[in-house]
């Protein structure tokens, strides 16, 4: 089994770091920049994904 | 809400119109003096006419704006300028149809001269110094049509019966222009019949300025509903020929653009999330599936509501 981490490199505008500086204020996601994006993500997962009421995208 | 007197009375015939200042608290009331008619509108600062309404803007509401919706003004002034105080269900607005125009009748129908929006609405504004061209896209009331998604359109029977009306509370001192829309007899807009539209005018009351000031103090505070006094060029060009000016240096806002870039690490769990996005054509790669995803969840649940801002729907 592969243990190595599977990472990926996120390049954002400063403008869209404005928006993880504002989620970091409201503080229910993190305070580092990776998993308040990766929080924001799971969120769009669990409602998008065919995981909730916004439609499913490729799940059986 | 509780208006005050009316100060003015006056009946539309087909096919007129009529730019009428409006002020800050007060109210313009349009009503179906026969039934049926389609109406257009439009209206600007009456202190300064280049802030002048932009339904492309409004259109951030919904392609048909409701009781409770803006007309605002194009940015980057981006105002409030009048709230829909009272709207019947029978008004079906449309903000994606324009105006009916001269050369529409002609292209379609060989007309000479029909009955239009456009030269009704050069006219009216005419009586204040207006050019045709200071005319905008309309916001239509009483226009019943339907879209599809391909951007196709139908026109369907007007539901506007006699005695209906709108009620414009003024948000700003307007130049309010409301027009009989004139192509009602060859189309389906109007039922194939052309009828006067009348048109009231209520002082402010109490109850208004109030109204009025919540309205402002809601949505009428931005840092980026921009005054003249913002503007680099300030003047209003006065001859028609566009020359370059070659010592013109563009300020573009934050250009040129800056990034920050950083590692993210996948659980099991988003790695499949991340595989089914590119599998369902959500995304092209793995960085492109974090970010729409995060900054999908982030605009459809983190934005404030505001007539200025759309209403997002998540899911893409």
């Amino acid at each position: 089994m592969d243990e190595t981490p599977d990472k990926v490199t996120i390049r954002l505008t400063q403008q869209q770091i404005e928006i993880l500086d504002r989620l970091k204020h409201q503080g229910e996601l993190g305070d580092e920049y990776p998993e308040i994006l990766m929080g924001a993500f799971r969120r769009y997962a669990d409602h998008s994904l065919g995981k909730g009421r916004f439609g499913n995208v490729g799940r059986a | 809400m509780q208006y005050g007197d009316m100060r003015e009375n006056l009946v539309l015939e087909p096919v007129s119109g009529k730019a009428l200042p409006v002020y800050k608290g007060e109210t313009l009331r349009i009503i179906q003096e026969v039934g049926g008619q389609c109406v257009d509108f439009d209206c600007f600062n009456l202190h300064d006419y280049r802030e002048y309404m932009s339904v492309g803007h409004m259109r951030r509401q919904g392609i048909r704006v409701v009781q409770g919706d803006y007309a605002l003004s194009a940015p980057p002034r981006s105002n409030l300028m009048m709230w829909i105080a009272e709207m019947p269900e029978s008004c079906v607005t449309d903000l994606i149809g324009s105006r009916c125009s001269p050369d529409l009748f002609e292209a379609a129908w060989d007309f000479d001269i029909h009955t239009n929006c456009q030269d009704t609405l050069a006219e009216s504004i005419g009586e204040y110094g207006l050019s045709p061209d200071d005319t905008h896209d309309s916001f239509n009331m009483w226009m019943n049509t339907g879209w599809d998604d391909r951007g196709r359109w139908d026109i369907r029977r007007n539901t506007g019966k006699k005695g209906d009306s709108v009620d414009l509370l003024a948000l700003m001192d307007v130049l309010a222009v409301p027009i009989v829309c004139g192509s009602g007899d060859v189309t389906g807009i109007s039922n194939y019949s052309l009828k006067p539209i009348r048109i009231q005018v209520f002082e402010g009351s109490p109850e208004t300025e109030l109204a009025t000031e919540e309205h402002l103090h809601r949505f009428g505070r931005l840092k980026n509903q921009r005054s003249l006094g913002d503007y680099r060029i300030q003047g209003i060009k006065t001859d028609r020929e566009l020359r370059r000016d070659p010592n013109y240096e563009p300020r573009f806002p934050n250009f040129p653009l800056r990034f920050e870039e950083f590692e993210v690490e996948l659980t099991p769990e988003d790695r499949k999330d991340v595989d089914r996005m590119k599998a369902a054509g959500k995304a092209d790669d793995d960085e492109d599936a974090i970010r729409s995803g995060a900054f999908n969840w982030f605009t459809a649940f983190n934005t404030e509501p505001s007539p200025f801002a759309n209403k997002p729907i998540m899911g893409n």
